[in-house]
Formats: C-alpha cells, sequence, structure tokens
C-alpha cells in the first residue's frame, strides 16, 4: 500500500515543479517563436520570458507570482494501492505548501463569501480530474496551475449543429480576439468540441496541457490546429497585445463523440508559460518526476 | 530605437512628459500596490472625507500586482515574488484616481482603456508595462517597506508599499500624448477579423458579432 505521506509528498514536489520550471517543449516553442518574429518588440519579449524561465528554475523560484487555482488531473489504474481519502491528501499537501515551506498566496475563495481559508484549499480545491486507465501499472499526477489573467477568458458555447465547424472556428477566433493583450499572449489555445457539456470543458482543459510539439493524431482535428494557429497569428496581438505575429505558441483541438442536434465547442486560454508538470507514482512507492 | 531611461520617484510632470511610446524605463523609488477595487474604494473614502492618506502618491507610481510574501520573526517583509496583473480590471477607477492622487505612473499589463489615456495625458501619466509572467526577473528589484489596512484581508494583505531599485524593464506603452500600443494593436486586430473570418470560411451574415 502507497503511504499518505508518500503521495503527499509527491503531489507537492509536482507542484512546486509546475510552478518554477518551464517545460522544455514550450521553452522549444518560445525559442522558435523568437526566430520568427518580425516585431523588435515581441522578439524583446519573448527573449524576457525566456530569461525569466531560466532565472526561475535556477532559483527555483515561481515563473508568476499568479500561483493560481491548484488544479491536478490523475490517471490512473483501478486498483492502484493507495486507500487513504485523496481529497485529504492534497489538501494537506496544498495547506503545508502554502502555510509552510514554500510560500505561495492564498488565493482560493469561498465564491459567495468571498472568504478564503489561508491555505489554498476551498470546497472541491485543489480540483481533482480522475481519468482512470487500467493500461498503465502507475498513477500519473499532472499540475496544472490555472491562473486568473487567462482563465477568466475561457468560455464554452453548447451551438446547434446547423453552425458547423464553421461555427466552431468562429467561436475560437472570437474568444481570442476578445481575449486580446490581456491572457498574457502568446498564449497557449486549449479547444475543445463535441461531447455533453462537462466533457468539451475537461477536452479544451486536457488539450491545454498537451506538450506544444505535439499535434493532435486525427487528420482532421490536426489540420484544424494548424488553421486556427494560423488564423490567430495573422490577427497581430503580438507579445503581451503589444503587437506582432506571435499571439498564439499553439493551438491544440481535442474531441469527443456528440449528440446529432449539437455542436459544442469549448475555449481554454493558458497564458505563455503553459505551467503544467507530471509525476508517476509507481505500485511500489517509488516516485518519478517526469 | 528605444530610449532607456532612469528615473527616481518622485518624478516631476516634465519628466513623464519627455517619455515616448517604446522608450524603456528603470525605476527607483517608492511605489504603491493596486490589486483589488476595493483599495481604490477605500482610498477614494478616505481623499471624500478629506482624512490625509498614509501614502504619498503625488509624483508617484501604482503597481498592478499580485505578491508573494510573508512577515517575518524581525518584523520585516519576506518577498518572494512580485508580478504584474492585468490592468483593464482597473479601468473604471483609474482616471478619477489620477486626477485625484497626482500618480504619474500607472504599472501593470494588458494595457488600460481610453477613458484612462485620456486622463494620462490631460493629468501628466504613463502607462508602464510590464512582461506578464516574469515576477522571477523582477522580484530581485524591489523590496516590501510598509503594508496599509491589513485588517481588510488579514490572510492576504495586498496594500503594500515597496522600494524600487532600477525596476525594470518597464516599456513605456500609453505615453502622455494620447498615444497607446495596445489601442493600435486593437486597430490591426479589427482589421484583420474580417480577413480572419474569410479564411477560415466564416459567413458573418445572420448571426449577430
Amino acid at each position: 500500500m502507497i503511504q499518505k505521506e508518500t503521495m503527499k509528498a509527491a503531489v507537492k514536489e509536482v507542484w512546486i515543479r509546475s510552478l518554477t520550471v518551464l517545460q522544455p517543449d514550450v521553452l522549444e516553442a518560445l525559442t522558435g517563436a523568437l526566430e520568427r518574429e518580425r516585431s523588435p518588440r515581441g522578439r524583446e519579449y519573448l527573449g524576457i520570458m525566456i530569461e525569466n524561465a531560466k532565472r526561475a528554475a535556477e532559483g527555483r523560484m515561481v515563473i508568476c507570482q499568479d500561483t493560481g487555482v491548484p488544479t491536478f488531473f490523475v490517471r490512473t489504474p483501478l486498483d492502484f494501492p493507495f486507500v487513504e481519502s485523496v481529497r485529504e491528501t492534497f489538501d494537506e499537501a496544498l495547506r503545508e505548501l502554502t502555510c509552510g515551506e514554500f510560500p505561495m498566496r492564498p488565493m482560493v475563495v469561498n465564491p459567495f463569501t468571498r472568504e478564503d481559508r489561508g491555505d489554498n484549499t476551498a470546497a472541491r480545491v485543489p480540483v481533482i480530474h480522475t481519468r482512470l486507465d487500467n493500461g498503465i501499472g502507475y498513477m500519473e499526477i499532472m499540475a496544472m496551475p490555472k491562473g486568473a489573467g487567462s482563465g477568466i477568458w475561457s468560455a464554452l458555447k453548447m451551438l446547434p449543429s446547423t453552425e458547423g465547424i464553421a461555427g466552431v472556428k468562429r467561436f475560437v477566433i472570437d474568444s481570442v480576439l476578445n481575449a486580446g493583450a490581456n491572457p498574457c499572449p502568446p498564449i497557449i489555445v486549449g479547444v475543445g468540441v463535441g461531447g455533453p457539456m462537462e466533457e468539451v470543458a475537461l477536452l479544451a482543459t486536457e488539450a491545454t496541457v498537451r506538450p506544444l510539439n505535439e499535434r493532435n493524431p486525427d487528420a482532421e482535428a490536426a489540420a484544424l490546429e494548424r488553421e486556427l494557429m494560423e488564423a490567430i497569428n495573422a490577427s497581430g496581438i503580438g507579445p503581451m497585445g503589444m503587437g506582432g505575429d506571435t499571439t498564439a505558441l499553439a493551438v491544440h483541438v481535442e474531441y469527443a463523440g456528440t449528440h446529432r442536434p449539437w455542436m459544442p465547442v469549448a475555449v481554454n486560454i493558458n497564458c505563455w508559460p503553459g505551467r503544467r508538470a507530471v509525476c508517476r507514482v509507481y505500485r511500489d512507492g517509488r516516485v518519478e518526476q517526469v | 530605437m528605444a530610449n532607456i531611461v532612469y528615473l527616481q520617484m518622485p518624478v516631476s510632470e516634465e519628466e513623464i512628459r519627455a517619455l515616448r511610446l517604446d522608450d524603456i524605463v528603470y525605476l527607483s523609488g517608492e511605489a504603491y500596490s493596486m490589486l483589488y477595487a476595493d483599495h481604490y474604494s477605500r482610498i477614494m473614502e478616505e481623499l471624500n472625507t478629506g482624512r490625509k492618506l498614509p501614502m504619498r502618491f503625488e509624483g508617484g507610481a501604482i503597481y498592478h500586482t499580485g505578491t508573494i510574501w510573508r512577515r517575518t520573526a524581525e518584523g520585516g517583509y519576506d518577498l518572494r515574488a512580485l508580478g504584474t496583473t492585468t490592468s483593464s480590471k482597473f479601468n473604471a477607477q483609474t482616471p478619477a484616481f489620477i486626477e485625484r492622487t497626482g500618480i504619474r505612473i500607472v504599472m501593470g499589463k494588458g494595457g488600460m482603456d481610453r477613458e484612462n489615456l485620456e486622463a494620462m495625458k490631460r493629468f501628466g501619466c504613463v502607462y508602464l508595462a510590464l512582461v506578464g509572467g516574469c515576477s522571477a526577473i523582477y522580484t530581485s528589484h524591489a523590496e516590501i517597506v510598509d503594508e496599509y489596512w491589513p485588517e481588510l484581508m488579514p490572510t492576504d494583505n495586498q496594500r503594500l508599499k515597496f522600494r524600487l531599485k532600477e525596476f525594470g524593464p518597464l516599456f513605456v506603452a500609453m505615453d502622455a500624448h494620447g498615444n497607446s500600443f495596445y489601442e493600435q494593436t486593437a486597430g490591426e486586430t479589427d482589421r484583420s477579423r474580417e480577413a480572419i473570418y474569410e479564411r477560415l470560411g466564416i459567413k458573418t451574415g445572420g448571426r449577430d458579432v
């Protein structure tokens, strides 16, 4: 059986890594954008972002002061040997980090009273999304801090099927243009298509944390990603909204089957650091930060 | 080519009016945080009732920021991260704030609207943009020297006074002459919208934008 302390330590470390270490694929995307960007100011901004990421990793400092809503994706087989309370484990991990070894601001509040517990926990927060997968021999935990400045531009619409794929494209473009300079561009655009409502929101969110150098294996989804990416980068918004060729670092589309009369679409916009980190907890209690 | 300008606060109106879009500023002196709307309303309330504010805004700066910090056992402040937050949240309150307080610098990200641009032109104020998501770069050029009204949010007081030391790079993104990079970009985005629709086969007739 996996001990609670083992799991807590894994959650803490993956959370801290998500706040302090930029993923190699994001760095690669920024570096590529820096080579292509024609606006001198845009190039300067991209250079500062890359420099900031280096300093954060070296000094184990947070990339951004908005450490966000603690959000985790957990993928696990059904027979994984962990029987402690998952809620308590994650709550304690965030509480101990916030109040103890690693200072984060207590950002999470009750939506009605706007009061906080002072420790980044609240009803159902940390948010824990779970996908069951009996094909893996470990539990995979992805930390995905969701910042306020990009998160507020997320949008969802249950379009009728008559809107078709053009309706989906328009919703994505309008969401991105509406957000403009605000969500710290160059952004990572996660698009969910299909499903019922809760699934399309999850798909859009999962799309934001796919590595930036991976395309959707489905040809039509990949073509849509390419088309939307080129269109968004023709908008002129540019790094931090000050003009340029680099408005999006990536557009990722995930889709699920849907009802015949529906064309659901969700857009989740992530800021340029695309913060995420993954760890795997094995059955023998070994933890691998990947 | 961008000029690099080192400014020490309090700054004069002349120093602010001399700044042009694209200049890069490194700022020293005292600045005050701004993160929540109730912080503005408290300041305005104090001004309206004629009380003396504990802050000195004249010739100074407000900074749209969220800050990770703690009080130390010795009575000081341990500042861990100082970045920037979205300025458009404060569009409604800021023009009157500029007029009433005499601040000359607003620091943030994402820019502010036309009313703010006009207030900046009229009263001699600039908007200095930080690169968002970059607190690791900026934090080492600042320290917290005081806090205000902690009772308003005991667990996370964000009413702070900073001492900045060559804090930057800060980009003049809205100057005191009515020029704004954000307006220029938004204009370009508006112009590109139709072209983007056309390229993606989106028909704009028949549905409200």
